[in-house]
Order: C-alpha cells, then structure tokens, then sequence
C-alpha cells in the first residue's frame, strides 16, 4: 500500500500534466507582463526581450500602492472586528437552549441567503448619513456586519460539537460565564478561528463591487477596484494591465506561499464545522 | 493570554476606527465650506486632466477635486450619488435623452442648474440646443462635436493599391477586393456592445434622414416605427457589409481596444468610427495617417449624410456645495480657451464657432459636412428612453451571432419606444 | 452577543428590508416621484424573456459549476493524496487560484480567450488550427467559458475540502479493505464515500449557492454578452438598476434571487444533512 509502484509513477505523471494545465494561465500572465508592448509574437512563445517597465508602469498608473494600504488596513480590521463580535455571539447561541436562541441564529443565517443587491442603496444612505463615504472605513463597517453571518455558523458549528466538560468544571469552580468563555472557551476555538479569519480574509480582499460603491468619487481605492479602474482606463496595452494584475496577486500568493499549511487547512477547516 | 492580547487588539482598532470615523466624516462635510474647493466628476480621461490644471492656473488658489471613470462605472454611480445627495458640484452629462446620464433624465427630477442665463446658451447652434435643453431651459454645457465615418489608415490603404470608396456598389467591392489582399477593409470591435452602433447609425443617416429629414418627428407622433422603415434597409445593409467580408474575423470577441490596434497597425485597411478614434490611432501607431470619410450607403454621394453630434458635456449639481465655482468652471469650459484645449485634446470639433481650435487633417470631410448642414445627430439621443438603445446593442449582438433577426430587433426597440419616458 | 447582531442588524437586515419596499414600486433610482405598484415587477417579470433567460442561465451555470468542479476536485483529492512524489507541491498549486481575486482572473482569462489568445495560440502550435474559436464571442460557448474559469478557480478549493475528507478515513479502514482483497473502485464507492459525506455536503453547498450569486466573473468576461447568452440574475440586476434605470424591477429580481438561493440551500442542506446522518 505505501510503496512506491509503477501505477504510482503513471499517477505522477498524469497528475504533472494536470499541474502544467492549471499553471498555463500563469505562465501566459507572467510571460506577457514582462513582455515589451513592440513584442507582437505569440502569446504563448516565451519572451525573449524581457522588461520591468510595464511593472513600473502600471505601478505608478493604477495607485496600487496606496491601494494596497487600503486593503490591508480594511482587510485586516474588518476580520478582527467580526471574530471578535461573531466568537462572542456564537458561544451563547451554541450553549443556551433557550426559544430566543434558536431564533437568534435562525435570523443570522437569513444573511446568508440575502443577497448584496438588496441592502446596497439604503445601506448606502446610512452611509452617507454618517459622513463615511469615499473613506475605507465605510468598508470595514460594512463587512464587519456583512461576515456575521458566515463568521458566527463556523463558530456555532464547532462550539455544538466542543464537549461540554470544560466549561462545567470552571462553572464549578465559580467562574462567571464571561470569564469561562475567556480563559476556557477561547483557547479551544483556535483551529476554527483559523478557519474564520483565513475564509473572511479572503472574502474581503477579493470583494470588488461594494468598494466600487462606497469609495466611487474619492481617491481611495482597494485593490480590485484599482485594477478594474486599470483595465478600463488602459484597455489599450495588456502588457501593462497584466503587469497590473501581477503586482495585485502577488501580495496574496506571498501570504499564501508563506502560510500555506494554515491557510489549506483553515479552507478546510469549515468541515468540522 | 493570548486572549487577553486579542481583545485589547480589538478594542484598540475598534478606538482607531471609531477617530478615524469622525476625521473623516469633517472632511467630507467641509469639502465647499471654503469657496476655493470644486468636485468634479468626468468621463473624458485624457483630456479633463489638463482642463483642470489650466483652470486651476487661471484661477489661483483654486483647487479641483476630480474623478474620472469609464461610462459605465460613471453612469451607475452618478445615479446613486444624485439620489443620495452626494453626486459632485460638476459632472459629465450626456446630451439628448435615452441614457441613464443625460441631460433629459436627470433635469427631469431636477437634479441640474439651470444654465440658460449662461452667455454660451443662445450661441449654440440649433441642433444642439435641442439635447442640451429640457423643456425650453439649457442645463449641459457641451462643447464637442463628434461624427461618425469610415477612418482610413492612409498608409495601409496605398499599400494595398486600393483607393477608399465613394459609392455603396465601390464600397461592397472594396470589401472584397481588401479581403482577397489579406487585409479586410474594416476592423470591428463589437465585443463592447456600444460599437455595434456605429456601422449601423453611419449607414443609416444617409438611408433613413435622407430620405425622410422628419423621420423622428414621425417616430414620435407614432406616424412611423423602425420596423416598417428605412431602418430595414440600414440593417440589411450592414449585413450585407458582413456578408461581404468588410470586417475581420471573429468581431464578436474583438473589443474595442483590440479594434483599434487592427486599424493602427494596417491589418485592417480603416475602421467605421467617431472622429476620437483618430487620436486613439495615433497613439498606437505615431507615424500613421488617418482620415475619415462618409461610409457610403447609396449610390448618390450627393445625398450622403454623416451622423454627427454633441459628445458629452457638463452639467452642474442642482445642490452644488460651491455654486459660483461651478459656474466659473463651466464658463471656462465654453470660453475659446477651454473650448480649445478640449476638442484639441479629445479630437473633436467645437460647438461654438470662434473657438479658435485647430482641427485634425482627417477630419475635413466632417467639417465640410458640418457646415454644409449635411449631419443628422445620433440616433439614440432623442429616443424616449436607455432600453430603445439597449436593445438595439444587444440585439445586434445576437444578429451576428444569429441569435435574433434585424426585423425582431427592430419589433423589439419599437415596443421599448412605445412604452416612452 | 449584542455587537454582532447590532453590527448584522444595521449592515445587512434592515437595509435589506428597506431595500424590498423599493420591489414594489416604479422608483428609477433617481426621480423623488414614484409610486407603489404592489406586485406589477414581479408579473412583469414572468413576461420578460430577458429575465426568464437569465434565471436559466444561473440554474445552468450553478449546475455546471457544481457537477464539474466537485467532480474535478474529489479526482485532484485522490490523486494527491496518493504516495507521488510531487503531492505537496501540487496541493499547493492547484488551490493557489482560489485565494486570487475573482475579477482579476476573470480579466486575465478574457484576455486568454480572445481570438488572437494564449488559448487559441496553443491550439495553433499543436496542429489544432481547426479548433480555434471565438470562445467568448460565439453565445453557445461563452457560457461555457465562465464555467470553465469558475472551475479552474474553484476545484483546488473543492480538493482541499475533499482531502481533508480523505484524511479524516482511519488508515486502517483502507488496509483492512485492501487486505480482504476488495478492488478500488468498489473500495471507493462502499467505504470512502460514505465516510466523505460531511466534505460532500460542504462542498455541495458553497458550489451551488456560489454559482447561483456569481457576478465578478461574468461581468469581467462577457458582462452577460453576447447579446444576451449570458446574462445571469445578477448581471441582469446590475443592468437593470444602474444603465436601465428599472431601480424597482431590478431590486424585486434581487428578491427572486433571494427566494432561489433560500430555497436551494434549505433543500440541500435537509437532503445532504438526512444522507450524512443516514451514513455516519
């Protein structure tokens, strides 16, 4: 069973090839960025005369920079903001049997069906109203809400299937419920808090159409929007909107490179919920 | 402990959110509050750029905060801005009726200032008076005229041997003939489904207006419909040209973009197109020459027409924070010096006459026809509403995908017409 | 408990409610002036050929998507979790894409589409000039296309969850199959299925509700073109609201597509939650 056969070897080679067949777009993306915009040959014959130009190029015409900083910034305070609040109303929905509960969750998951289109104009209002338009905060507002839903059905899941036995025993010993679900609760939730935070970081970098609304008619961009702007504005010269699009993945294949064991398993992850 | 250091983390960026809430909320109520700040936003990236910054030098101290998107973005986030009350002091506002920017659509429910007292208002010529006027009173300041013809590239033309076409028959065999060469007569973009339009309204000026100079007076009285008009005949034509081989292959996955690299660079012999294309050409191929013609859709060049008409111009918020400035700048716009800087830019050719601008080359048959009072605006700028156009571009879509036929497009936009504004 | 549901409260349900009286009324999104219609959006709707063909469009796609990419992914699973050699650096590849923004790779596959693409090119260089195609000009294959995209997105995605399904089954369970001489494909089908059922219905679940809501993809392809062959219900509730100016009718399609995607997701999630009982 673990030795290495000759059927394995064939299993390899065909796996390969469905490797090579996945990364052809990649190689097409990356061979056509570095390529100069005079270069007609095919797309597929690789580049003979290399360039960074269009990397430079594209750089200072999309304003990825500051668009980078802007997905980081609402990438990274949207997910800690709904862990925070979506761990604290799970434990209660997941503990307590009580009519309200079920109900509770009941209407929480309603979020999960209702799509964006409905709430965009009224929500944009409220927004508005609070004088957060055009700022990244608006974002951050909007998906610290938006991922509730989503967020606290990873956690519910997890926290249904957690044995009670702990938290019984610090309730024994006087703890107050808050101070159960800290020092007792907390610590278990690690592997699903993985998951949450890696599937809502996802989620919420790669969103292009609410900061298209919420952002329009300002200087801030994220970074999906910022390339779509690209795409429109330079329509003409795909060297450099693939240059473009590189620039826009490779912050997210680096973390991805990096954290790879986390990240496959945090997608994973949502099994054992 | 780690969960200590999570929840203070929380609470700390739950603080810098709230501060930064609060900053930014000042700035974006304060943004008028000063008289030398105007918001502008616009869809002529390339040229607004410098308009800005010549007004900003004639107007020290002044500053313009600007956005420029593509008109599909623009169109949809104007809409949201003016019916939240955030829309800019100035925006790009399409002339006429029948899209979801134009001047019709939006001083219907009074989003626009009324710019009738505005000195430009009674110079503009007649026609178009008509699409930057609703009910009698001026509320877009345009500035550009665009027509649409058959733009050759000079040098791939003498290359081939072939001399551009004056008749509808010279036409049809100048197709075939560039096609034999390798190098079809027309490149065609219409994976974008705006330039679906183009051929269309180009043959059509001439087949319906010059035959009946009141068609849309008709149209609108109920007298007419497009499927038991000469419109027939403008679809069947444009067939015909696709049957003939005019355009290159597989236009419905060509968009525009890769159209125009088609033009530039000789693999086709010209494009059909409005007279910007030129110095879209130019900028892929610096060298070349470009120069647009009528396309012929009878036999009589005598009674060719060429479709032509206002480009988007500007209009001003109804409740702009900084109503002077606004003003100030669409003066400007409409002064010989903006007017200049505009059209140079965008290549096109100026509303009003003394504005001094210098012309392209390629672009003297338009300006013969203009003067000589032989254009017919576009089409779709007087139609009741966006869903006429709408279906007349997804329509031709799927005639080229044979999908649908002329005659049911044409049912189609009739009954889109026939539910009006 | 509280900041949550105020949070999901003021972002998502009372909007949302104050976005479904906009379902029965003329608004076009921009005139003060309109008036309540009740129902007239919805039986407008069942006379729109556009719209009845952009629901079938969605059911077609979220089908597609599903069948396809699950059917791809839970092959990718067995295959790297086999003993090749290269299987840890090939788990990291194919599910590379699915971390990718969905616009961008949308963009970089119209490019790879078009008629002088990278697709069309490689077709050429082995001596398949016949095959060649205007793949996302031609309406009976453009939709094809955005599944196919999808799925080269995607079916890393429904691997990683197919194996981590593959590695919860007890090594044993294998050896002792494989000792009483059962052949794999019978070990497959009596053992592994069954004991894959929760990835099964993880799977089945974002793939579907996933395909039913897209929209990145198909705006940056074809934007529901040519014609209209790919219009979906999103696309069409973009077009409708924004270059239309049917800011009603388009919220009361965004309210069909609500009752769509609730009721697939409570049938599946009763069917795949009975099954997953019936077979733990």
């Amino acid at each position: 069973m673990n030795r290495y056969t000759r059927r394995t070897l064939a299993l390899e080679m065909v796996m390969i090839a469905v490797g090579i067949v996945f990364a052809f777009p990649v190689y097409v993306l990356v061979n056509l960025a570095i390529r100069q915009p005079s270069d007609t040959s095919s797309p597929i014959a690789p580049t003979t005369a290399p360039t960074f130009g269009n990397f430079t190029g594209a750089w200072r015409e999309a304003g990825l920079g500051g668009a980078l900083i802007n997905s980081v910034l609402v990438t990274t305070a949207s997910v800690l903001i709904v862990l925070a609040v979506s761990a604290l109303a799970a434990y209660p929905l997941a503990r307590s049997a009580a009519r309200w509960s079920r109900g509770t969750f009941l209407l929480i998951m309603l979020g999960l069906v209702l799509p964006f289109q409905l709430a965009s104009l009224p929500l944009y209002q409220t927004v508005r109203d609070l004088g957060l338009l055009g700022s990244v905060w608006s974002l951050v507002l909007f998906y610290s809400g938006l991922q509730v839903p989503f967020t606290t059905f990873l956690y519910v899941g997890f926290l249904r299937a957690l044995p009670r036995d702990f938290e019984e025993a610090a309730s024994i010993d006087g703890a107050g419920p808050f101070t159960t679900f800290r020092y007792v609760v907390l610590p278990m939730l690690k592997p699903i808090t993985v998951t949450a935070l890696v599937l809502n970081a996802v989620a919420v970098w790669n969103d292009f159409f609410t900061p298209l609304l919420y952002l329009s008619g300002s200087d801030q961009q994220t970074v999906p929007v910022a390339v779509a702007g690209f795409v429109g504005q330079f329509v003409s010269d795909w060297n450099l909107i693939f240059a473009a699009l590189l620039i826009s993945i490779v912050p997210v294949l680096a973390v991805y490179l990096a954290l790879q064991r986390s990240i496959i398993n945090g997608f994973a992850g949502g099994l054992k919920g | 402990m780690k969960a200590r250091r999570f929840t203070a983390l929380v609470s700390a960026l739950t603080a810098v959110t709230l501060a930064a809430a609060c900053s930014s909320g000042t700035k974006a109520g304060s943004g008028g509050g000063d008289n030398k700040t105007l918001t502008l936003a616009s869809v002529d990236q390339g040229s607004i750029e410098d308009v800005v910054k010549a007004f900003e030098a004639a107007n020290p101290g002044v500053k313009v905060n600007f956005t420029t998107s593509g008109a599909d973005q623009y169109q949809a986030q104007i809409r949201t801005q003016l019916s939240s009350g955030t829309a800019p002091d100035v925006m790009t506002v399409w002339p006429g009726n029948g899209n979801p920017g134009a001047t019709y659509v939006l001083a219907k429910p009074g989003y626009l200032l009324d710019l009738s007292d505005q000195p430009w208002a009674g110079q503009l010529p007649e026609s178009f008076k008509t699409v930057a006027q609703y009910e009698g009173k001026t509320y877009n300041a345009l500035f550009g005229l665009n027509g649409i013809g058959a733009v050759y590239n000079d040098q791939a033309l003498s290359k081939s041997g072939l001399t551009a076409p004056a008749t509808w028959t010279e036409l049809l065999k100048f197709c075939g003939d560039a096609a034999g060469k390798g190098t079809p007569a027309f490149a065609l973009g219409i994976q974008d489904n705006w330039v679906t339009q183009l051929v269309l309204y180009a043959l059509a000026a001439t087949t319906v207006f010059g035959a009946d100079k009141d068609f849309d007076a008709k149209l609108q009285s109920g007298q007419a419909t497009f499927a038991n008009s000469q419109w027939t005949t403008a679809m069947a034509k444009y067939q015909e040209m696709n049957k003939a081989g005019c355009f290159q292959k597989n236009p419905l996955g060509t968009s525009y973009e890769a159209s125009q690299t088609l033009a530039a660079t000789g693999r086709t012999l010209g494009i059909v197109q409005g007279n910007w294309i030129i110095g879209l050409l130019k900028q892929k191929n610096p060298n070349g020459k470009f120069t647009m013609k009528a396309l012929p859709a009878t036999d009589t060049p005598a009674s060719f027409l060429m479709p032509a008409a206002a480009g988007a111009g500007y209009g001003v918020n109804a409740k702009a924070e900084n109503k002077e400035l606004a003003l100030k700048f669409i003066t400007f716009i409409m002064s010989p010096a903006g007017m200049k800087l505009f059209n140079e830019k965008q290549g096109s050719l100026p509303t009003l006459a003394d504005a001094g601008t210098t012309v392209d080359p390629g672009l003297a048959e338009l300006t013969t026809f203009v003067k000589d009072n032989r254009t017919v605006p576009f089409m779709d700028q007087l139609w009741p509403n966006a869903k006429v156009q709408q279906s007349m571009l997804s329509g031709l879509q799927e005639v080229f995908s044979n999908q649908s036929t002329p005659n049911k497009v044409l049912q189609d936009m009739d009954a889109e017409y026939k539910k009006g504004a | 408990m509280l900041p949550a549901l105020l949070l999901f409260a003021f972002v998502v349900l009372v909007p949302s409610a104050r976005g479904i009286y906009y379902a029965f009324t003329d608004w076009d999104g921009l005139d003060p002036d309109f008036a309540v219609i009740g129902l007239r959006n919805f039986t407008d709707m069942l006379g729109d050929e556009d719209a009845l063909r952009a629901v079938w469009h969605t059911v077609l796609i979220a089908v597609a998507v599903t069948v396809i990419q699950n059917g791809i992914g839970l092959l990718l699973a067995l295959g790297v979790n086999s003993m090749i050699k290269t299987r840890n650096f090939l788990r990291v590849l194919l599910f590379a894409p699915a971390v990718v923004t969905p616009i961008v790779t949308a963009y970089l596959w119209r490019n790879l589409l078009g008629p002088d693409g990278a697709v069309n090119s490689l077709l050429g260089a082995v001596g398949l000039d016949s095959w060649r195609q205007d793949w996302l000009g031609r309406p009976d294959l453009a939709l094809w296309m955005i599944v196919l995209v999808v799925v080269w997105q995607f079916a890393g995605y429904s691997m990683v969850i197919f194996l981590a399904g593959l590695q919860s089954i007890p090594r044993e369970i294998y050896e002792a199959a494989a000792i009483d001489g059962t052949g794999a494909v019978r070990r497959f089908w009596s053992i592994v299925r069954p004991l894959l059922a929760p990835a099964i219905t993880i799977n089945l679940m974002l793939s579907i509700i996933g395909g039913i809501k897209l929209f990145d993809q198909v705006y940056a392809l074809t934007g529901g073109g040519p014609g209209h062959a790919t219009d979906t219900i999103s696309t069409l509730i973009y077009k409708d609201a924004f270059t239309l100016g049917e800011f009603g009718y388009s919220i009361a399609l965004a309210v069909v597509l609500t009752v769509i995607v609730a009721i697939v997701s409570a049938g599946q999630y009763t069917v795949l939650d009975r099954n997953e009982r019936a077979a733990s």
